[in-house]
């Protein structure tokens, strides 16, 4: 099926890039690898006038270690970031989350982790074609003023689907946003909305750059877990990205963030206050780990495939298997 | 919203040819494969990027044609499944397909044997679990996967894949 | 003793697979032809709605639109696959009854032009309420689909044989069990399309996928009202059809439509969703069984009622309703059965036949002879055994059954599986499974049951074979060519074919009804027969022989004992084009099957004149957090009768695991709301992927059939449908408890062993 019809540019360098989408705001939509944005615009759930390429802003791709702190830009291939020395060795857990993503086709070179960072939220009811669309109201994410998941719902209830962005959490990784007057460096969770139908706060002319990762202190372990059906290409169900510090056997500190819950990845405070200065003992993963479906369980909305009860059971199963695996690595 | 944007004149080189083709920012490369060059051996399957028949190499890693924008493959080595036969005959893979029995209905074979033979170049002998995995992404209806991966490993070997 | 064949039995590779491993093999999307326009259909957006107006002006007047119809175009004729199911117009004049239902085409010079004239297309719609399930549609004031079916009743079968409430009542045990299955789904590979090109003199050229090219024509020529000869479908690759594919689509006649009024070629390309949702499904069905057992597990009755939601057309309704009770018959010995199956009408895309017909009945049965077993303290393999059909008997419904190999299968997996040694004593969590099934080798298809062959020879020795065979790619055109080489002692390369072609080709049932080898193999056997004692009349004179001591084989014809003072092939075939006598092959075969015999209104005679029968054992470890099922081991057994190349056969025993259990037992369901299918893409309906499949041990059981070529009867579908019941089998095994809706997700895994700790009982009840 024909892509709709639009203009495209593909900028030889960064500050063309920011020009262009200084000038055209909302009517350009950028391009990474495409493999979210392509099969959106086939289902025209986006119709921009506009196509701003990313692919030779050279200056946005590779990883480089700056004291410590490793600097990845945008446009790095999933497979770039997964095979990376540091990357293997300080960040396992961003590993899994890389490798889980779709299929190899697409982390070997299409898919850069910025794009999987910016990952459209996903909802059964809306990620279809636009003649299914077209037999009944829009709903808020599609322009229109209902929710067909939730019916009395003002709100968009769309989830975040990206492995990247809940590991990234979890790792408490900075993003750097550029535009025509500036920077920022905002933390991800500040990345996020936290609404459905408008999931990131970028503004229409800021461009995503890189994303800056933190090594992590002696006694660290992460890891992440996906739950799907099927062994490859799936979206999570739910995921659970995480990363501990252990010192003298005792939790120093617990980052747990949950995927595929709701709008934006769920970080997980309460898992952080349950689990400080306790022994990670299996009576103290229960607790956090029930804290973390609690937590969930209100935002997760019958918006996919398999039903929202059981993913709310999931991620108290999930978030344990990611806790274990983190403190054996942490140990 | 444009309707008319204005077409432009790319060179793709594809199996080893450079062409010449005329094409709307919105064609994308399964599109001016299969339309432009008439090189229909590519397939479009679902549209989404899910079922790996439109696979096709760039730059000798598969990528899905289908999501991938003609004006975006500039610059770039593509080869189809009709770039794999030579003049001596058919590739160690396809040959090994046609053996083990791992073709039926030959609508995933393309993007199959593609996506096998990206792997041979990077493992040349890869083992059962290595060829699975990376298939996982190429679905077939017809063969249940046992005798594509037979064959995919039966053409392990270490001359250039 | 098994005769030494040179071709036959032999794990030859496929003639047509070089081209399919090129790319070079044309499927109907790869068409190209000078001038062609670009098809697309308008649909409706809406379950059910009355069409009150059409405007086409806005579309027609788009530049490069060439051709804009709707149903003010036909003759509003409404064709159906029974002459008692008419109830489907190509293009909705008065109401659109499915989210998908075809109300106006375009043909246009390009895609775009096409897309936007779609857009420019205005139909106003008076929504009407809409009927989304079994209960609803069978409610006292539910909105009727179409007028003329009350209740939405839209096929009924009936089927009592012996005395079922005797039986029932005398029986040591009774359990009664709902099975229920949402839709599954073909999801073919290749997504649907059509091409049709016009020639001036009024005769068009169809390419499109099919399980039998002459279903296709003559639907095709009764809604277009030309004559035969002037509907030309062709010879085309196919990419995987599985049921989905046997009649005509309303693309092909909107297409045929489009091209007549253009005048040039037009082609219409599905999108995935199209496929999915404007082609056919399988049902949704509930089915309930009643079974009774004596003491020693022997069944004494059963009494089936099905409930099929069969979406907006009758499609092969009376065949889909029938197949899941006609299959288990066969497979099970019963002298008391009762069948009642009901196909209603919903407002939801069309459902038909299906490789696995009736997941939910098949999987229950075998389901509720492992909960009887084991409530009896009985071995669930002797269970079968002893229910199992033998050769020489009669299914309840009069269907004698020659050969038949169903206990070999079931002992044969049973003993690969270590069966025995593993049932009721795996770890935790691990269990496994037994499934048993038949599949029929074809039904009574009248006037189209019987398959015609001619086999021409050139002067070299060089063959052509013309069959009306089809191909979907299960390799039916390489048996064609393997048996005509055996038959006539030349190689595999000597021989050219040309099938499914219907200007061409002669008559053949099609390939749905799993017949092709049995009537079209046999076909091709026959005539390759008669071309031989043609050759042998000619060489025995030459060679002042006996046509009965002659023998075909290495491209020449000799005395048996004496290979080295023969006559090549060749010369032989100028010899009889010199005497005025040339050779022409010709044969033809017809099942022997009981005419009279009709799915609905007198089910009972021969269905088929030969049956396949299959069993399948799998092993599985299920993970009791999360319910997902690892799947470890698949032993698949079938007596094909014979395997003419046991490659081939083996590959359809793997599909038919993938697409039978691992798909329809663990993954595949639509999901709707109302009418609208959630899950239509390749993403969200999930079909199996290599790294979760199993590693399958297929095992060939051959009974050689006494009426099939070389023996053979019908390869793959009873695996496909008895590894879904040995999937069910196997979770039920691993979790200790019965779950009856399919497919099992990891969702109803995880609740049942809730229930199971909570100490309920029987989940879904």
């Amino acid at each position: 099926m024909r892509l709709p019809a639009f203009d495209y540019l593909a900028p030889g360098s960064l500050k063309d890039a920011l020009e262009v989408l200084a000038e055209h705001g909302s009517a350009a939509v950028v391009q990474a690898g495409g493999t979210d944005l392509v099969p959106r615009l086939r289902q025209r759930l986006v119709r921009p006038d506009l196509v701003v390429s990313l692919k030779n802003l050279n200056e946005l791709r590779g990883i480089a270690r700056e004291g410590l702190t490793l600097r990845i830009g945008a446009m790095t291939t999933l497979k770039e970031v997964m095979d990376h020395d540091e990357v293997q060795g300080q960040f396992p857990g961003l590993v899994e989350a890389m490798a889980s993503v779709g299929s190899p086709h697409i982390q070997h070179r299409t898919g850069a982790i910025g794009g999987n960072l910016l990952l459209g939220t996903r909802c059964l009811q809306y990620n279809q074609s636009e003649w299914w669309r077209s037999g009944r109201e829009h709903c808020h994410k599609d322009g229109g003023q209902v929710c067909h998941v939730l019916p009395d719902s003002k709100e968009c209830s769309a989830s975040c689907q990206s492995d990247g962005a809940v590991m990234l959490v979890a790792l408490g990784a900075q993003v750097v946003l550029r535009n025509v007057s500036g920077e920022r460096v905002i933390k991800i969770p500040e990345l996020f909305s936290g609404l459905g139908d408008a999931p990131f706060s970028l503004t229409p002319d800021e461009l995503l750059t890189e994303i800056r990762l933190f090594l992590p202190p002696p006694g660290t372990g992460m890891s992440y877990r996906k739950l799907r059906w099927r062994s490859s290409i799936d979206f999570p169900l739910v995921s659970a990205g995480t990363m501990v510090t252990l010192s003298n056997g005792k939790f120093d500190r617990v980052r747990l963030a949950l995927g595929a819950v709701g709008p934006a990845p769920l970080l997980v405070n309460e898992a952080d206050k349950a689990l400080r200065g306790r022994a990670p003992d299996s009576e103290a993963i229960e607790e956090a780990t029930a804290q973390a479906g609690k937590k969930a369980e209100g935002s997760i909305v019958e918006n996919t495939v398999a039903p929202a009860e059981y993913r709310r059971k999931m991620v108290a199963v999930l978030a344990r298997r990611a806790l274990s695996a983190a403190i054996e690595r942490a140990r | 919203m444009s309707n008319k944007a204005p077409k432009v004149v790319i060179e793709l080189k594809v199996n080893g040819e450079e062409h010449d083709i005329l094409v709307p920012p919105h064609l994308t490369l399964l599109e001016a494969l299969r339309e432009k060059l008439e090189l229909t051996g590519t397939k479009e399957g679902c549209g989404e990027g899910v079922c790996g028949s439109c696979t096709v190499l760039m730059d000798g890693r598969p990528v899905r044609s289908c999501l991938t924008l003609a004006v975006e493959a500039v610059g770039h080595e593509i080869t189809t499944i009709e770039g794999l036969a030579g003049p001596e005959g058919l590739h160690r893979l396809q040959d090994s397909f046609v053996r083990h029995g791992a073709i039926q209905c030959g609508f995933c074979t393309p993007g199959m044997i593609l996506t096998a033979k990206a792997l041979l170049d990077e493992i040349p002998r890869p083992g059962e679990q290595e060829a699975r995995e990376a298939i996982a992404a190429n679905i077939c209806r017809c063969t249940g996967y046992t005798k594509i991966v037979e064959a995919i490993v039966a053409a392990g070997g270490d001359d250039d894949a | 003793m098994m005769p030494d064949y040179k071709h036959i039995g032999r794990s030859v590779p496929r003639v047509d697979s070089r081209a399919r491993a090129t790319g070079e093999v044309k499927f109907s999307g790869d068409l190209i032809f000078p001038r062609m326009l670009v098809g697309k259909v308008l649909r409706s957006p809406h379950a059910h709605a009355r069409i009150l107006n059409i405007d086409t002006s806005r579309a027609e007047r788009l530049r490069g639109v060439k051709t804009v119809v709707t149903g003010r175009d036909t003759a509003g004729v409404k064709w159906g696959v029974f002459p008692y199911t008419r109830d489907m117009q190509m293009l909705q004049i008065d109401k659109a009854r499915y989210i998908g239902d075809e109300v106006a085409a375009v043909a246009a010079v390009d895609e775009d032009t096409a897309l936007e004239a779609l857009r420019l297309i205005d139909v106003d719609y008076e929504i009407l309420p809409g009927v989304f399930t079994i209960d609803e549609a069978l409610a006292d004031d539910a909105p009727l689909v179409h007028e003329d079916y009350p209740g939405n009743r839209n096929v009924e079968v009936n089927i009592d044989v012996g005395d079922v409430d005797e039986a029932l009542e005398k029986s040591h045990l009774v359990r009664t069990d709902t099975f229920i299955a949402p839709e599954d789904d073909y999801f073919m590979g290749e997504p649907y399309a059509v091409v049709v090109r016009p020639d001036t003199d009024g005769n068009l050229e169809i390419w499109c996928p099919n399980a039998g090219p002459h279903m296709k024509s003559k639907p095709l020529s009764n809604v277009l009202r030309l004559p035969l000869n002037k509907v030309k479908v062709r010879k085309v690759a196919i990419g995987g059809a599985f049921g989905g594919r046997s009649e005509i689509s309303p693309a092909d006649f909107i297409c045929s439509l489009m091209a007549l009024k253009s005048g040039r070629p037009v082609k219409i390309v599905y999108t995935r969703e199209e496929n999915t949702t404007c082609v056919r499904q399988g049902h949704g069905m509930v089915t309930k069984h009643i079974t009774g057992m004596d003491r020693d597990g022997r069944v004494t009755a059963r009494s089936s009622i099905s409930y099929l939601d069969g979406g907006a057309y009758s499609s092969t309704g009376p065949i889909a309703v029938s197949v899941p009770f006609l299959c288990h018959e066969q497979t099970y010995r019963l002298d008391n059965a009762r069948f009642h199956g009901v196909r209603v009408y919903t407002n939801k895309p069309v459902r038909g036949m299906i490789r696995i017909h009736g997941r939910s009945f098949a999987a229950g049965v075998d389901m509720q002879l492992d909960m009887m077993a084991e409530e009896l303290g009985l071995d669930p393999v002797e269970v079968r055994l002893i229910n199992a059909r033998r050769p020489g008997e009669y299914t309840a419904t009069k269907s004698y059954v020659g050969s038949c190999g169903l206990t070999e299968c079931v002992e044969k997996t049973v003993e690969r599986s270590d069966f025995k040694k593993k049932h009721g004593k795996l770890p935790p969590y691990r269990g496994i499974g037994l499934g048993m099934n038949s599949v029929q080798t074809g039904f009574p298809l009248g006037i189209r049951g019987g398959s015609q062959a001619i086999i021409k020879f050139n002067e070299d020795g060089g063959v052509t074979i013309i069959s009306g065979v089809v191909d979907n790619g299960q390799g039916n055109d390489n048996m064609l060519v393997q048996i005509a080489a055996e038959e006539l002692g030349l190689e595999m390369t000597d021989i050219e074919l040309i099938t499914a072609d219907t200007e061409v080709t002669p008559n053949d049932p099609g390939s749905y009804s799993m017949v092709t080898t049995f009537a079209g193999g046999n076909a091709v056997r026959l005539a390759a027969a008669d071309a031989k004692r043609q050759i042998f009349e000619v060489a025995a004179e030459k060679l002042e022989a006996n046509p009965a001591d002659l023998i075909a084989a290495d491209r020449k014809v000799f005395v048996k004992g004496s290979p080295d003072r023969g006559l090549p092939l060749a010369k032989v075939l100028r010899m009889a084009l010199i005497q005025g006598r040339p050779i022409l092959g010709q044969g033809s075969f017809s099942p022997k099957v009981d005419h009279r015999r009709e799915w609905v209104s007198n089910p009972q005679g021969q269905l088929s004149e030969a049956f396949s029968f299959g069993a399948t054992v799998c092993e599985v470890d299920v993970d009791p957090e999360t319910g997902l099922v690892e799947v470890l081991d698949v032993w698949a057994a079938q007596d094909c009768g014979f395997a003419i190349n046991p490659m081939v056969v083996e590959g359809q025993f793997e599909g038919s695991v993938a697409m039978g259990g691992q798909g329809g037992m663990l993954t595949e369901f639509h999901s709707w709301n109302d009418g609208r299918c959630l899950n239509t893409t390749q993403l969200e309906y999930k079909v199996p992927l290599a790294v979760d499949m199993p590693p399958i041990d297929p095992i060939i059981v051959e009974t050689i059939d006494p009426s099939g070529p070389y023996g053979a009867k019908e390869a793959g579908m009873s695996v496909a449908m008895s590894a879904a019941q040995a999937y069910a089998c196997a979770i039920a095994n691993a979790i200790g408890c019965w779950i009856k809706e399919f497919p099992i997700t990891p969702d109803k895994i995880v609740e049942a062993i809730e229930h199971k700790k909570r100490g309920d009982f029987d989940s879904n009840g």
